[in-house]
């Protein structure tokens, strides 16, 4: 019974990094910059590919991981600049309609780029054995993402919380004019915030890689789970997004090991509640 | 990675078609060509969405056989057209209708998707049209119940491929076995199949899984399997589901401890790549090997791998079965397709050799009659391939 | 004068321009003879199709162009219905006079306890929670494989009338979706036009002004979600009696997307506007698919383009383009 706990927590654990990772990059967009990005699951995708192509030439798990952070990062600032930055007035609709659009363009790009075949990234050898733990084996690489997920995260709070670029930023959201007014470069400060945000998509892409593989569909797949992490969190709440990965991912592990014909709503049905409990009570004002 | 330039609207060949198998414009026939109206051979394949590059195999093989006959039979022509299912019921209906209603094709010849197999059976019934199909494995869909002069399976039934592996590892000694796959009607099928034989040979079955769909990550159920601590566990996971859990299942260290097996799809030449190492010793049942050790099967197999510059998968296979099954009735008819009935009963008189081995069709079902090989993954070179532990011989689906 | 009286004066309710509106009859007068001409078979099932996927988009946009409500679950109810007809038809008879209206008040019954909940959210959230409604539904065709079929989904038996099928031939059906259409569009239009739909526009300007004139909003907002959904209710009993099939996929959120970006390319501000839409999106898909497997890219572009220069939609192009033509500033 223990070690059945241990294993399921732990598995609970791997995947709650990875709906948080995703997560990260949508909510912080979303907090900083008011911005719906549904083509969030494209820069996931394009981050295991250009770590793909960067792993077929080096055989470096450094390397393909480089590419994928400067891959979305760059493709991501690109299109904050020509594109998003007009859509910053407009209502959250016509981002949702235009971030769609973007979507589909991409992964038909990935699908001329790359082809329709899976493909994945093996783990790098150093990781790729196991441990013993609680007499249950365990794979090396998904305990080194748990970690790299409670890094991240506390390295982005702190960026947040207790940097001047941090501070910057959140004054940004509370008042744009009044920090433009200031001086500061607001424009610039948006496009690396995005640029962030799809960074770490890429990212996740990249690390997920061995986990989930890497194929055309990918990209929506976790676009929906990531939206439903990031609304359980709260838009725009990079702590909400921790914990909602962790309380989806370890329901969901939980739900798939002890009750698997009910497993497919408990994602759904979770997030219902959660909508819904936020909005009892309160008057009908809008819940934005 | 494959890169196929293709027009994929209309094909006609011109009389000097290359051996190199190269595309040539819509365009002129030869004066050799004789007078007589082509024969249009519609294709319905999902060239888009979720089962893409399963769908661009299968044209590959619908393509390369007719381009082996020079896209002719008996001195006609043949045009194929080609249209996307998207893999979605409703496009697929919807491109049917355009291919039989509007292009006055011939004979259709197609589709993977089995919900799109179930409707599309109701609808070649009622628009009298001969239909091949390639995929659509579903049971359900070619019963002695429902069957009906215009549809014809040539690919396989799920329970048919299946069911002589139970037999097979039970004699090989296997005693209790963990059954997993995803939780739709194909994977639940396979299964029954399996276990309906394995049982019979006295094995046991200690646990079972089936995964709801969207699962990406089977850790939790690994760490259940493991707990059951069975001698094999049988997977029926396909396509990304497959690549995954072979992946996994070598993770968390089961490769060397439990023995795994599984309906073809779950180690097959599409999924080797991404599976790595971890997809050595795998034994499968499938209607084809790529390793099946037959002229027919090693020609087929070096003209796909240079015609396509990519290795041939069972869909491949599938593809190009299902021209041969067409075009030997359109040959038995001498070239020419005087009504629909007399196509369908040409294709039911199919008795071909094929890379996968001698086929016929069951008149009860019209599911294709065939054998079925149990496969296991080794290294071959710098590659990793199917080879052929096993052959059984003409087997057919029951059809209730 | 109330308020919904001065916004509808002060032209901030979707607009349904007699022009567009004649337009809409000449079409139908024309589909209506266009068989008789000669019009080839599979035309008429492309017509079918866009006749019953305008109807649903039409039955969308009384939630969103008109009540402000954006939903991401829409398709859940064209699908509910759909199933319902394959259902009700497999066990109990396949009478047309029993299974339309069975599975039209079957989609409009879901929408109660759905509706009721998911308005109490807006904007974002509301999308979030439509979607996640429509998955739960999409999660049980795929799953009770008893009753919907299951992923295989569901043959569904051909309609009949008093025990004799009908509705067998092509032409049959045509004129059948096309009257069904005709009739269900017309009443729309009546109920956007008249004090009730005038309300719903309220509703989308200004929330807390209607509340503060005495209306009881979430009556309103629920009204025009079951009324959504049982037209789209009626649009899934067409789809499933044309295809005589129906499967989960008919209830994926993609079907949502699609049905969400026909209103908002043909013009979610005009009555006549998801009909374009679902024209439009409909025939590119079907004829780009045909051309090649990249027509993904070929409509995020044209959803790219649409919102970023025509905001409100191929309809809007049109009237904007009218009244350049004719000199006016539009």
């Amino acid at each position: 019974m223990f070690d059945f706990l241990i294993a399921q927590t732990l598995n609970g654990l791997v995947y709650s990094m990875l709906l948080f990772l995703l997560a990260l990059g949508l909510s912080l967009t979303f907090g900083m910059l008011r911005v719906i990005n549904l083509a969030h699951g494209a820069f996931y995708l394009m981050g295991a590919y250009f770590g793909l192509t960067a792993w077929t030439i080096t055989h470096s798990f450094a390397a393909a991981i480089a590419a994928a952070i400067v891959g979305a990062a760059f493709v991501g600032m690109a299109l904050e600049r020509s594109w998003l930055q007009r859509f910053y007035t407009r209502n959250e609709l016509d981002q949702v309609i235009l971030t769609f659009g973007f979507a589909l363009v991409f992964a038909d790009i990935m699908k001329m780029l790359w082809g329709k075949d899976i493909h994945s990234i093996p783990v790098p050898s150093l990781v790729s054995g196991g441990v013993q733990i609680v007499g249950t084996y365990f794979p090396t690489y998904r305990l080194i993402l748990i970690g790299v997920g409670i890094v991240l995260f506390v390295a982005t709070w702190l960026a947040i919380e207790r940097t001047r670029t941090g501070a910057l930023i959140r004054a940004s959201v509370a008042d744009r004019t009044m920090v433009s007014g200031l001086g500061f470069n607001i424009r610039l400060l948006f496009t690396y915030v995005f640029g962030f945000g799809t960074a770490i998509a890429g990212l996740a892409g990249v690390l997920g890689a061995p986990i989930t593989g890497i194929y055309p569909g990918l990209d929506f797949e976790v676009l929906i789970t990531t939206l439903i992490v990031v609304v359980v969190g709260g838009l725009g709440n990079i702590s909400g997004a921790f914990w909602a990965a962790l309380l989806i991912g370890l329901a969901e592990t939980y739900g798939k090991a002890l009750y698997p014909a009910a497993a497919s709503f408990i994602i759904f049905g979770l997030m219902a509640a959660v909508l819904l409990i936020r909005a009892w009570g309160r008057d009908e004002e809008d819940v934005e | 990675m494959t890169k196929q330039g293709v027009t994929r609207r209309t094909l006609l060949a011109s009389g000097t078609a290359a051996a190199g198998l190269s595309l040539a414009p819509s365009g002129v026939f030869s004066p050799a060509i004789a007078q007589a109206k082509p024969l249009r051979v519609g294709v319905l394949a999902p060239l888009s969405g979720v089962y893409a590059s399963l769908g661009t195999n299968k044209t590959n093989g619908i393509k390369m056989f007719f381009n082996e006959q020079k896209m002719s039979v008996d001195g006609t022509a043949i045009e194929l057209v080609i249209e996307d299912t998207e893999a979605k019921p409703q496009e697929g209906l919807r491109k049917a209708r355009k291919l039989v209603e509007q292009d006055n094709v011939d004979v259709l010849l197609g589709v993977i998707s089995s919900a799109i197999g179930y409707g599309l059976k109701e609808y070649v019934n009622r628009a009298k049209k001969v239909w091949v199909t390639t995929g659509a494995a579903a049971d359900g869909i070619f019963k002695k119940a429902n069957n009906n002069p215009y549809a014809f399976r040539s690919s396989l039934s799920v329970y048919q491929a299946n069911e002589p592996m139970g037999t097979w590892m039970a004699e090989k000694g296997f005693k209790r076995v963990f059954v997993t796959g995803p939780d739709y009607a194909m994977g639940r099928e396979a299964i029954v199949a399996f276990e309906k034989t394995f049982k019979a040979k006295g094995a046991e079955r200690v646990g079972e899984i089936f995964a709801p769909l969207g699962t990406n990550d089977f850790a939790p159920y690994l760490t259940e399997i493991k707990r059951a601590n069975p001698d094999v566990v049988y997977a029926s996971y396909a396509g990304s589901d497959a690549v995954r859990f072979v992946q996994q299942f070598a993770a968390f260290g089961l490769q060397n401890s439990i023995k795994l097996a599984g309906y073809g799809y779950l180690a097959e030449e599409d999924t080797f790549e991404a599976q790595g190492n971890a997809a050595i010793g795998v034994y499968s049942a499938l209607n084809w090997a790529y390793g099946i050790d037959t002229p027919e099967n090693k020609t087929f197999v070096a003209n796909y791998r240079k015609a396509y510059n990519s290795i041939p998968t069972v869909d491949s296979v599938a593809g190009y079965v299902g021209a041969q099954v067409v075009w030997n009735a359109f040959r038995k008819l001498g070239g020419k397709v005087p009504s629909q009935d007399a196509l369908s009963k040409a294709v039911l008189e199919t008795k071909i050799d094929t890379p996968r081995g001698p086929i016929s069709f069951d008149p009860e079902t019209r599911n294709v009659i065939q054998n079925i090989y149990i496969r296991e993954a080794v290294k071959d070179g710098n590659e990793i391939h199917n080879k052929v532990l096993a052959t059984f011989q003409a087997v057919r689906d029951p059809g209730v | 004068m109330n308020v919904a009286e001065i916004i509808a004066q002060r032209r901030l309710a979707p607009s349904v321009p007699l022009r567009l509106l004649s337009a809409l009859g000449a079409v139908i007068a024309a589909l209506a003879v266009a068989p008789l001409l000669g019009m080839p078979q599979f035309v008429q099932a492309l017509i079918i199709e866009i006749l019953i996927f305008s109807l649903l988009a039409l039955s969308l946009n009384v939630l969103l162009g008109y009540t402000g409500l954006v939903s991401f679950g829409h398709a859940a109810f064209f699908a509910i219905s759909g199933y319902a007809v394959g259902i009700v038809g497999m066990h109990v008879g396949s009478d047309i006079l029993l299974t339309f209206p069975l599975a039209v008040l079957a989609a409009a019954l879901c929408a109660v306890p759905i509706g009721w909940l998911s308005i109490r959210l807006s904007g974002f959230y509301f999308l979030m929670i439509t979607f996640a409604f429509a998955q739960i539904v999409f999660v049980a065709s795929f799953r009770w494989k008893p009753v919907t079929g299951g992923s295989d989904g569901l043959l569904v038996p051909g309609a009949t009338l008093l025990g004799a099928p009908i509705l067998g031939s092509r032409e049959a059906f045509y004129y059948f979706v096309l009257a069904v259409f005709a009739i269900c569009a017309a009443v729309l239009y009546a109920v956007v036009i008249s004090r009730f739909g005038r309300t719903l526009v309220g509703i989308r300007e200004s929330t807390p002004r209607m509340r503060a004139l005495g209306y009881n909003v979430r009556r309103y907002k629920l009204a025009a979600f079951v009324i959504g959904a049982a037209f789209g209710g009626v649009a899934g009993v067409l789809n499933s009696l044309f295809n005589l099939f129906i499967a989960p996929e008919s209830a994926h959120w993609t079907q949502s997307a699609l049905v969400l970006v026909m209103v908002l390319i043909g013009g979610a501000g005009y009555f006549v506007g998801p009909i374009i839409g679902a024209a439009i999106v409909l025939l590119l898909q079907h004829w780009l698919s045909s051309y090649t497997e990249y027509w993904g890219l070929v409509l995020g572009i044209l959803f790219i383009v649409l919102i970023t220069g025509a905001r409100e939609g191929v309809a809007g192009l049109v009237m904007q383009g009218w009244a350049r033509m004719r000199g006016k500033v539009p």
